[in-house]
């Protein structure tokens, strides 16, 4: 892969990282800081894995190992949320 | 690496260096028999001592001695005996099903051995000093150090026990990974999956299971040993401690009913088509099954939090998903009675053993369906009932299926036949000591599973037949040994297929030469193999007919390091600092030792036709860590949201600059690590070397940033068990996870200061540079957990 792609990346890392410490100074609302925030840094994860770590030029089954450990892991964060309201409120 | 025959190397030294995979297997199968033998008499204490009613007088073991024989009967039973039991068969006989002459990783596997091995040594140690007594579910606030009940403990066997708990998960984690990249790159050429034999399917699907389930349990095991021995509190937090524990642990504890079961089936599956002469019924959707019923079961676990008091909703899901995962079991075991429709049914003692395994699992199983409706579970949870579900599932589905395995396979591995009369008596009584132990326990369902002892007498006649069935199996476990071992010598020569099987294991001689393979298996698209190509003197990696294989000190010397290591850290420093320096040793030596994971060629590798076999590795040991860390991020968010509105406000304790420069760092030492494999690829050894001492640098400075913050932190009152009670979920969430995280960049220094010194010596370069690129990858790994770290105790 090409040296300016990995700096191309960099650069979006680092201002969207920058983004996320200007949002929280900002007036908006919690949870729409929130939202964003947690979405750039699901970006950010995604832009690393895709190309420093290549998984946009490998085969689409390696993905499938990490993805399949996310997709495992999706209903025991969901449903041990679910327990909360029951429980404790 | 070294080359050393047969003849010249001593037995001792051979057993603990070997790496070959029939030999870990082996070690596997004795250490494994070893624990069932030390658990089974911890079962007969704890029958004696409930076959009568005795009161606390007559006991003959105290109310302490009997938790904590039911705790380490349990834990060594499922997680020190049966699937090491299962594991020992794959480890010699998958490479020898699938086409393979070893495993993918030689070294790991033996060095996954030995960190089972000392695990069971720290589980041993535990019981010595004051073994865990809370049950093989360790709940919370139990395993608090100070929780102040009567089963409650501090004893230090508990912290040994977490010891064993955590070596055990990372021999797993080694051994999934191995079996993992064996399986999917590693078969003969025409091998394609759809010919692969069941016990192969069966260990493939396992496999994958204990990659995502384990690292759940590994993950509460650190917490529970950073509750225990730093002070912090995650489990004994009021804001649902107990509940994160059980969550944590059941995701783990319910796919591992299935990780010790499934490779059982595969058994009966390989075992039936041998004895009934006709190929198994249904098998393509046995395997579809067994897929979906491992699927499945990452979403059962709450079935066994019914009465927790978890909201309503949340127990409708899991009753539909646990009637859901039975489902796939009537298929498989529906198709299994169907084989032995017409078949001409040869009825020696491996058959006897499959098909009294599947007798025994429809009862287990159907017994547990009970389990997923509420309302009987509130009933039947806290008694007997469970207590023989739970065993027909274990005991009848997965360890008498075992044992037909192990007579299966026994001619292959000593070349020798066992007494077959001896066996069918061996069966018989187990058969019969198995259901006069398990099934009065239903009818004694009333009977609470966990007291020491009782004063109702109308329990006592099932109990005593319970009791006098232990004895009858237990015996009956004699007659296997005494069988095995008199037939090492004196037992008829088996020759290469004593049982007609028609699986690849039986191609070759009993036992196997150490090469297994005289020529490489070829298989056609009708299923016929054909045996063709180089002959075993062109074998890769230096077997030939006068080399055993390759032995190696190093990966027991690096289990023997861990093991130290973390003793010391519970017990003295001193040889925490002992433990370090072996480590450090070890880990060095392994290094520079020459050992190359050659790709096969031709092998059948499809969907992973164009991944080096080391590169596959490595992404799914860090499938692995998304599930480590994602359980560590979920028990934050937990309780966090338990916390509410007490959490301190942003940028009050956690300054958000020093985060934001962390993050800078980690992000910067991303792209040199990156730079530093374009490098590599173009040659430049400068380029490398600038990049990796950068990248070394940045890695370093976030630690020492890292480190700064927790001094400052600490100085300030925010410790691992803070006085104020709004600041003990975020020092506990805080340090676990990020402590945890810093853990991890450590180890990749330690990674970056090897691969420094081997630039140096001119290797990584061009062709060479994929070792650059698989440890980008951790690396690279390590910074997208900070990028989710930061904004979680940073900015939000």
């Amino acid at each position: 892969m090409d040296n300016r792609i990995y700096l191309v990346i960099f650069a979006i890392l680092v201002g969207s990282t920058a983004g996320e410490v200007t949002l929280i100074r900002s007036s908006l609302a919690p949870v729409v800081i929130s939202t964003i925030i947690l979405a750039l840094a699901g970006m950010k994860a995604a832009l690393v894995a895709l190309f420093f770590q290549h998984l946009k030029a490998e085969p689409k089954a390696l993905s499938s190992i990490v993805l399949l450990a996310l997709l495992a892991i999706v209903p025991l964060l969901t449903i041990s949320f679910l327990q909360i309201p029951h429980t404790f409120h | 690496m070294h080359r050393v025959s047969a003849t010249s190397t001593p037995a001792w030294k051979r057993w603990l260096t070997t790496t070959n995979h029939k030999d870990v297997g082996i070690l596997y199968l004795v250490t494994s028999l070893l624990f069932f033998v030390t658990a089974g008499i911890m079962a007969l204490f704890i029958r004696t001592q409930l076959a009568v009613p005795r009161g606390t007088s007559n006991s003959i073991v105290t109310q302490l001695q009997y938790t904590q024989l039911v705790t380490t009967h349990g834990l060594l039973m499922i997680l020190w005996f049966l699937s090491p039991f299962a594991f020992a068969f794959a480890n010699y006989f998958i490479p020898l099903q699938i086409g393979a002459r070893d495993l993918a990783f030689p070294r790991l596997n033996s060095m996954s051995y030995w960190f089972y091995f000392f695990s069971g040594i720290a589980m041993g140690l535990s019981f010595l000093i004051g073994a865990p007594n809370t049950g093989w579910t360790l709940y919370a606030p139990l395993t608090d150090r100070g929780c102040g009940g009567t089963l409650c403990t501090a004893l230090g066997g508990f912290d040994l026990g977490a010891i064993g708990l955590v070596l055990m998960v990372t021999s797993i984690t080694m051994s999934s990974v191995n079996f993992i990249v064996t399986i999917l790159k590693m078969r003969a050429p025409g091998m394609k999956l759809k010919f692969m034999p069941l016990f192969s399917w069966t260990v493939l699907i396992t496999v994958f299971m204990m990659l995502y389930a384990f690292p759940s349990l590994l993950a509460g095991a650190l917490i529970l040993f950073a509750d225990r021995n730093l002070g912090t509190q995650y489990f004994s937090l009021p804001q649902g401690g107990f509940l994160l524990w059980a969550n944590i642990f059941w995701f783990f504890g319910h796919p591992e009913v299935y990780i010790v079961l499934f490779p059982a089936i595969g058994l009966v599956g390989d075992i039936l088509p041998t004895f009934t002469r006709r190929p198994l019924y249904g098998a393509k959707y046995i395997v579809m099954s067994i897929a979906a019923a491992a699927v499945i079961s990452f979403i059962v676990w709450g079935h066994h939090m019914f009465v927790t008091g978890v909201n309503p909703l949340v127990t409708k899901i899991f009753t539909v998903s646990t009637v859901a995962v039975s489902l796939p079991f009537d298929v498989m075991t529906i198709a299994m009675i169907e084989s032995f429709v017409k078949a001409k049914i040869k009825l020696k003692t491996p058959a006897l053993f499959a098909i009294g395994s599947i007798a025994l699992f429809i009862i287990g199983g159907i017994t547990g369906v009970f389990l997923a409706s509420v309302a009987l579970d509130h009933d039947l949870r806290g008694g007997y009932w469970v207590v023989a579900h739970f065993h027909y599932v274990m005991v009848g589905g997965s360890a008498m299926a075992l044992i037909g395995g192990l007579y299966y396979w026994y001619p292959k591995i000593t070349g020798r036949m066992f007494n077959e009369r001896i066996g069918k008596i061996h069966f018989l009584l187990s058969f019969i000591g198995f259901n006069l132990l398990y099934f009065p326990m239903f009818f004694v369902s009333d009977m609470p599973r966990r007291i020491f002892t009782y004063d109702v007498t109308a329990w006592a006649p099932w109990n005593e037949l319970a009791t006098l069935g232990a004895f009858i199996f237990g015996g009956a476990q004699i007659l296997l040994f005494l069988n095995l071992r008199r037939s090492l010598k004196n037992g008829a020569v088996a020759g290469s297929n004593p049982w007609n099987g028609h699986t690849l294991e039986w191609s070759v001689p009993s036992p196997p030469p150490g090469y297994d393979f005289e020529q490489i298996p070829r298989i056609t698209e009708d299923g016929i193999v054909h045996f063709s190509g180089p002959s075993s003197a062109h074998i890769p990696n230096g077997h030939t007919h006068t080399t055993m294989s390759h032995l190696s000190q190093w990966p027991l010397l690096i289990a023997a390091a861990a093991f130290v290591f973390l003793v010391g850290a519970v017990f003295t420093i001193i040889i925490a600092l002992v433990g370090v320096a072996l480590g450090v040793y070890a880990l060095y030596g392994y290094g520079r030792e020459r050992f190359v994971a050659e790709e096969e060629p031709g092998a059948e590798s499809w969907p992973f036709n164009n991944v080096p076999k080391l590169k596959l590795g490595v992404w799914v040991f860090l499938g692995s860590e998304v599930i480590f860390f994602s359980v560590l991020l979920g028990a934050y968010l937990f309780v966090r949201t338990n916390v509410g509105t007490t959490w301190p406000q942003v940028d009050s304790v956690f300054n958000i600059d020093r985060g934001f420069l962390n993050t800078i760092i980690l992000l910067t030492s991303s792209l040199t690590a990156v730079l530093g494999l374009s490098f590599a690829n173009a040659g430049s050894k400068n380029g490398l070397l600038a990049s990796l001492i950068t990248t070394l640098a940045l890695g370093a400075g976030f630690l020492i940033n890292k480190g700064l913050e927790w001094r400052e932190l600490f100085s300030s009152g925010f410790t691992f068990n803070p006085a104020s009670t709004n600041l003990k979920v975020p020092a506990t969430t805080y340090f676990i996870t990020t402590g945890a995280h810093g853990i991890h960049v450590f180890a990749g220094l330690v990674m970056m200061v090897y691969l420094i010194s081997m630039t140096l010596k001119g290797h990584y370069l061009k062709e060479d540079s994929t070792t650059i690129e698989h440890f980008g990858l951790y690396w690279h790994f390590v910074d997208i957990v900070w990028i989710f770290l930061f904004p979680l105790f940073y900015l939000l």
